[in-house]
């Protein structure tokens, strides 16, 4: 057992670091068994394309191709964690999209911004984590962070 | 609508009960309960300052809610103006604004985004949710 962590922790110590650039983050690889609610949580995404004029009371812009797009990857990253329950999405007025958990009194907002950034808070009690992520981080991030739901 | 608005000055009153409108997205499901989500007290358009649409209950009847609430909203998150008070929001009424009953829940200017995000939270938990079909 100690030589197999050893072996482990050389093996660690090798791995390169990934390469977190943005044309990193457009590869999204699935993984073979993603969440059950994957499929409706991309309908819900794309139901957003629909949005016309006037969906937000005011006279605010819909989400773009562009924070649709991003949606979606977070969905699918997110999905191959295997956490039970679905996200709740919603589109944020000024062009945004809101995916959000629940779970066992820890709330966790990523929220999509109109400039692709991606806004999160998280809340566990009395503790509270909020942050906008840059570009480069945001769907290594979200995956984390729904990864420490599950935890 | 005459008499509804006779003795308002545009002050807002704290417990004064503001109406903003829900879409269906903003509206989740815990524990067999509908709860109202955050995004119902954001707005990211640009040049909007973060300000929060709303209209004052006591000056619109009845009659006017659907016209005030397009066929988008199925419901309103109903909230005294108090609440965004106490955050330290203000809550003006909008002069120029498309019906006398408008109002705006403005953020301090000292708050940046992660403040205002979750005071956007404690708003959406701290309102009552509506449905419009019953809620007149």
């Amino acid at each position: 057992m100690t030589q197999l962590a050893r072996t482990t922790g050389d093996l660690d110590r090798r791995r390169p670091v990934p390469d977190l650039s943005l044309q990193w983050e457009e590869v999204v690889v699935p993984g073979s068994d993603p969440a059950p609610w994957m499929s409706d949580a991309l309908r819900a995404v794309n139901a957003f394309e629909e949005l016309g004029p006037g969906w937000d009371g005011g006279d605010g812009p819909v989400p773009s191709t562009e924070v649709l797009q991003l949606a979606r990857r977070i969905v699918v990253e997110t999905a191959q964690v295997q956490i039970g329950q679905a996200p709740h999405i919603g589109p944020v007025p000024g062009g945004g999209v809101q995916i959000e958990w629940h779970l066992c009194g820890r709330d966790l907002e990523l929220e999509i911004l109109p400039d692709l950034s991606l806004g999160l808070l998280a809340i566990d009690g009395e503790r509270v984590f909020a942050q906008e992520v840059s570009i480069v981080e945001r769907v290594p991030k979200a995956r984390a962070l729904v990864e420490w739901l599950t935890r | 609508m005459a008499d509804a608005l006779s003795g308002v000055t545009e002050t807002v009153a704290d417990d004064e009960l503001l109406w903003r409108g829900l879409r269906k997205e903003w509206i989740r499901e815990e524990n067999g309960v509908q709860v109202i989500t955050s995004v119902a007290f954001k707005d990211r358009t640009p040049g909007n300052g973060y300000r929060v649409s709303v209209f004052r209950r006591a000056l619109f009847s009845d009659a006017e809610v659907r016209q005030l609430f397009g066929p988008a909203f199925v419901a309103v998150a109903e909230i005294r103006a108090a609440v965004p008070r106490s955050l330290e929001w203000g809550v003006v009424a909008d002069t120029e604004g498309q019906h006398a009953s408008h109002a705006l829940i403005v953020p301090p200017a000292g708050k940046g985004t992660n403040a205002r995000d979750r005071d956007s939270g404690t708003m959406s938990k701290k309102s009552e949710l509506r449905r419009l079909d019953t809620a007149a």
